[in-house]
């Protein structure tokens, strides 16, 4: 997994609960790593889920609730790193359509060892459905994400439906206009 | 210190150990990034050298493949220009030899049958033309020429060019000019011509019943009086052109109809040469029913006095005084066709089979003009204009005229800087012939003169009688019988002019100022000639030509020798004159 998505996961934590209590998370989690996560680095996706559990357990919020809150942090720092990637996208089906075909093309680039989950996509009617597929369990993650793209463009558009598989490793989106 | 104190102090250690090994791990991630960056940066560098190595070794590859080309090309147009020399060899003979047959008694179905064979050869010459002018006007070589001409005689000259041919498919063949069309405009004949009679030739090709119709009309430049388009339109009722034909007819090497009709040239030519005339050409047909090609071409109005000048310049053949020629032809064809054109000018030529056989009749006689081929066997007409320039005088002075086959233009410029004083091209028209003979310096007619003396002095010492200087005889054939007035009139003045400047002439020669010479012996040229002196004026006119030459006191000492025994018979006649009256 690239480091940004756990370095940016200890900001999110460091933000929203303070640096001793994220520390302490950390600590707690007993991640390989130790936290020490650089953006450019590649870790162990195992170390999110370790994470994610010991902050669950630490601040006694709900997985998804955290997980939201992440994922609007993540949005946040995309549209300040990259926003390349927002240029011409009005709308959040822009954004989501993109994923693929533009900015994992580019990710891609510049980390070619990268593993990055496929988000096939059918536009219909102006409803988009996005199908998540990875080798790692984050359809979760991926529906924070969606509802942060969501949120972040005003949201225009709502996710009529989401089915996630039970092993976490796809899910399905359809969004469509509100 | 308390517990919570000591615990929060504990995570902020340990935060900033995190910290640092993140900053650490960061750092070496990018020092890695670094080395791959440097070596694909490298590798880069590396593929740029093979790439430019290789755009070197492609470029060397097509330069040497360009120049292979070039090459070939070079040699296809030298292959072109040979060929057109060996088809216009004969087909010389047959135009040349028409021509003369034409001139003589002939029933009148022998005269269509000679004019026939005489148009189809010419035709065969614009054939051949087509091709070279193909490779020309591809490689932008060609100039238009605009010249004064009578419209109406034009077209109906190139319409008629095409009646027999009309006839024998049983084809109406009309011509139409508007009465807006100017009768007197200035265009390229030529060319014109050449895409006129290209439309009407396909025209009558491609139809088998009905009619061919070539029309005329005028488009009146707005802005400009002076100015206009001439529209010509060629209309046929034949199998016209399919649609989807229609946009290639006019690109070169394209063969619309049926095959084995034609090289399919015309077309491409035509299009190629309304473009270099600014001009445009265009075709509308419907299979089936026919074609209608429409040719507009700017022209400018002229007037009728610019239409004489021109006729005046291609006025019916002059009549020569008869002039010793020499022919080194080594065809016995073109000889043949070369005498008997020359003979219809009055001339008898002496003809030899090349350069050297010429450099042997000049050696024994000297001749007015030298018309020497340029392919020779044994020594070519190149070969022999050297000997001839490079011999001692009188022999180097002799007016020269090259003869080629070849058609292209810059052989002419190429001969007239070797030391050709004329040049000819086959086929040879009977007109430019005699153009260039009356071309001949008049006083360089050295018949009556012997190779080692200017002047036969026996025969003049012998007879020192009336008229042996000619004078008179010459008089009497320009003012009959008031020559011996004129006579009077003339000698005196002459005798006293001429004795002036004789002795300015002695003293230019001795001082060697060449200006002066040249210019006070033309003075005395021209007084000699008005009175008949042809022998005095050869002399006068080799000074002239030559005044730098090592003999030229001994030719001034000639000149005074002339005058001083012609002064008393002359003087002798002027007071017989005086006394008769």
């Amino acid at each position: 997994m690239k480091g940004i998505i756990l370095s940016e996961f200890v900001d999110f934590l460091e933000q929203s609960v303070g640096e001793n209590t994220a520390q302490k998370i950390i600590d707690d989690s007993r991640v390989a790593s130790e936290g020490a996560y650089s953006r450019v680095g590649q870790y162990d996706y195992h170390e999110l889920i370790q994470l994610l559990t010991q902050s669950v357990a630490e601040t006694e919020q709900q997985a998804e609730v955290l997980l939201q809150g992440f994922a609007d942090h993540m949005f946040k720092v995309f549209k300040r790193d990259y926003d390349v990637f927002f240029e011409g996208t009005e709308n959040a089906i822009d954004m989501l359509m993109q994923i693929d075909n533009h900015i994992h093309v580019e990710v891609l680039k510049l980390y070619p060892d990268a593993e990055l989950p496929k988000f096939d996509y059918t536009l219909e009617d102006g409803q988009l459905t996005l199908h998540y597929e990875s080798p790692r369990p984050f359809a979760q993650v991926a529906y924070a994400l969606v509802g942060a793209c969501l949120k972040y463009f005003g949201d225009k558009e709502e996710l009529v439906s989401s089915e996630l598989a039970d092993d976490m490793k796809s899910a399905t989106f359809v969004v469509a206009t509100a | 210190m308390t517990d919570e104190l000591k615990q929060q102090l504990a995570l902020t250690n340990a935060r900033a150990a995190r910290l640092k090994k993140a900053r650490l791990e960061a750092e070496r991630l990018l020092e890695e990034k670094s080395r791959e960056l440097f070596a694909a940066n490298q590798q880069l560098e590396s593929i740029q050298q093979n790439l430019q190595q290789d755009i070197k070794q492609a470029t060397y590859e097509l330069s040497v493949t360009n120049a292979r080309l070039q090459s070939a090309l070079d040699g296809k147009s030298a292959f072109l220009g040979q060929m057109s020399h060996e088809v216009r060899t004969p087909l010389n003979a047959i135009i040349g030899l028409s021509e003369i047959l034409l001139g003589t008694k002939l029933d009148d179905a022998q005269y269509d049958y000679m004019s026939t064979i005489n148009t189809g050869a010419k035709s065969m010459i614009v054939l051949i033309d087509d091709l070279l002018d193909i490779t020309k006007i591809e490689a932008g070589r060609v100039d238009i020429r605009p010249e004064t001409v009578d419209l109406y005689d034009l077209l109906r000259n190139i319409n008629g060019m095409f009646e027999l041919s009309a006839k024998q498919k049983s084809l109406q063949l009309d011509l139409q000019i508007e009465n807006t069309v100017p009768r007197t405009i200035s265009i390229d004949v030529g060319r014109y011509t050449q895409i006129i009679n290209n439309l009407i030739s396909n025209a009558i090709k491609n139809t088998h019943k009905g009619r061919v119709f070539v029309q005329a009309s005028f488009k009146a430049d707005a802005g400009n009086v002076a100015n206009g388009a001439l529209v010509t339109k060629v209309v046929d009722t034949g199998v016209g052109i399919e649609a989807d034909q229609l946009e290639r007819i006019f690109d070169a090497y394209e063969q619309i109809g049926q095959p084995g009709q034609g090289a399919g040239l015309g077309l491409s030519i035509c299009r190629q040469l309304c473009d270099l005339m600014n001009g445009k050409i265009s075709c509308e047909s419907i299979p089936g029913r026919g074609s209608i090609f429409r040719v507009e071409l700017p022209v400018k109005l002229m007037t009728s006095t610019d239409l004489q000048a021109t006729a005046q310049a291609r006025a019916p053949l002059p009549s020569l005084p008869p002039l010793k020629i020499l022919v080194a032809e080594d065809n016995p064809t073109n000889q043949k066709v070369l005498t008997a054109q020359l003979a219809q000018l009055g001339q008898t030529p002496d003809m030899v089979n090349n350069g050297a056989e010429a450099m042997e009749k000049i050696n024994q006689q000297e001749y007015d003009v030298v018309i020497l081929d340029i392919q020779m066997p044994v020594m070519t007409g190149e070969e022999a204009l050297r000997a001839i320039r490079e011999s001692d005088p009188p022999i180097s002075s002799h007016y020269c005229i090259a003869l080629t086959a070849s058609s292209y233009q810059n052989q002419k410029a190429r001969l007239l800087r070797l030391g050709f004083d004329e040049f000819l091209s086959k086929p040879l028209a009977i007109d430019k012939l005699a153009e260039a003979l009356e071309n001949v310096p008049e006083s360089l007619s050295m018949g009556q003169l012997e190779e080692s003396s200017f002047i036969d002095w026996d025969t003049v010492t012998n007879s020192l009688e009336e008229g042996v200087f000619g004078y008179l005889s010459f008089l009497k054939s320009q003012f009959g019988d008031a020559h011996r007035t004129i006579f009077k009139e003339i000698a005196p003045v002459f005798l006293d002019h001429n004795y002036r400047e004789l002795k300015q002439l002695i003293e230019y020669a001795q001082a060697r100022e060449t200006e002066k010479i040249r210019s006070i012996s033309h003075s005395m040229k021209g007084a000699a000639s008005s009175l008949g002196l042809n022998d005095l004026a050869n002399i006068l006119l080799r000074i002239e030509n030559k005044p730098e030459a090592e003999d030229v006191s001994a030719k001034v000492a000639e000149v005074k020798i002339y005058m001083d025994r012609l002064k008393p018979i002359m003087e002798k006649e002027l007071a017989q004159c005086i006394a008769e009256e």
